[in-house]
């Protein structure tokens, strides 16, 4: 995987937690809502910095879906977090492989955005995994 | 909600709408992964770290060895009593042994290290402590990994002892 294409995975991946932050964000019980929008935050700021990092590898960053299926209507706070803490694992894995594609200050930092998607995923309610990833 | 192009095996896959050959190319590789192997929990590969792995790896391994000794001390002396803690202790004290074999791949025997164990255990707040320097620990280890692979296992790990910490919060 070239530092380009993994890029421009995590870009497509964050885009993807910004539609079910957006979704799921405003449906989280409400002592929980302020760590949404903040979460929401940090994974707008990660796919900006994650789109030059694409462009600064020589490619180009994928434009955002024009629409997401959710595979289940998100109904329930319960059903909210358990989506949010899903796309904060499947990140986890993206951005691993980001860091085993990139070298210094790019591989410390998506190393560090796999680690706070990991912690935000178990602080949405899923199970610590060893080697965290998806478990749709 | 459920697009037909929507694998079922499990609750929250996001996909696009559009064809399945832009999905191939654009989902995130977890995503990817999802689909393929849901639960699967084996370690990312890797290969020998070429110059400086060996003292990189071997300093993790012995970080992984640590933990579990830490673990080990604090399930001593918890009672069958104590709720969800124990469970929960166990379950990280086997993902930090999952994270040891796979950096041992060559089954080297690990010294153990003995912790400072007092008679009243190990306090979760030290166990918080604890993953969050191994983790911060993990991501300098993985920025310093010579081979790629070596440096995708350590962002794994790192963000595996991330995750610890508001487990182990959860449950003080």
């Amino acid at each position: 995987m070239t530092p380009a294409e993994a890029w421009a995975s995590v870009v497509a991946g964050e885009d993807a937690a910004i539609y079910a932050y957006s979704v799921a964000g405003a449906r989280v019980p409400a002592a929980d809502r302020r760590r949404a929008r903040a979460a929401m935050d940090a994974h707008r700021e990660r796919r900006a910095r994650a789109s030059a990092l694409v462009s600064a590898a020589g490619g180009t960053p994928p434009p955002p879906g024009a629409a997401y299926a959710l595979p289940e209507e998100v109904a329930r706070p319960r059903i909210a977090a358990r989506l949010l803490a899903e796309v904060d694992n499947a990140l986890v894995a993206v951005y691993a492989d980001a860091a085993g594609a990139s070298i210094g200050s790019d591989r410390r930092w998506a190393a560090r955005c796999a680690a706070d998607c990991a912690a935000s995923a178990v602080a949405w309610g899923a199970t610590p995994q060893a080697f965290p990833q998806s478990t749709a | 909600m459920t697009s037909p192009t929507t694998p079922r095996t499990g609750a929250f896959l996001i996909t696009r709408r559009r064809g399945l050959g832009l999905l191939a190319a654009t989902l995130p590789m977890g995503l990817l992964t999802a689909c393929g192997d849901a639960t699967s929990t084996s370690a990312p590969a890797t290969t020998r770290e070429a110059t400086t792995g060996p003292t990189l790896t071997q300093r993790v391994t012995a970080d992984e060895a640590a933990l579990v000794a830490l673990y080990d001390a604090a399930l001593q002396v918890l009672s069958a009593n104590d709720g969800p803690l124990r469970p929960l202790l166990e379950t990280i004290r086997d993902q930090h042994a999952q994270h040891l074999a796979a950096l041992n791949t060559d089954g080297v025997e690990v010294p153990q290290t003995p912790g400072p164990v007092s008679s009243d255990g190990v306090p979760v707040s030290a166990l918080i402590e604890a993953e969050l320097a191994a983790a911060k620990r993990r991501i300098r280890d993985c920025t310093e990994a010579q081979d790629p692979g070596l440096a995708r296992l350590l962002a794994f790990i790192g963000a595996s002892e991330a995750s610890h910490v508001p487990a182990l919060r959860s449950v003080t």
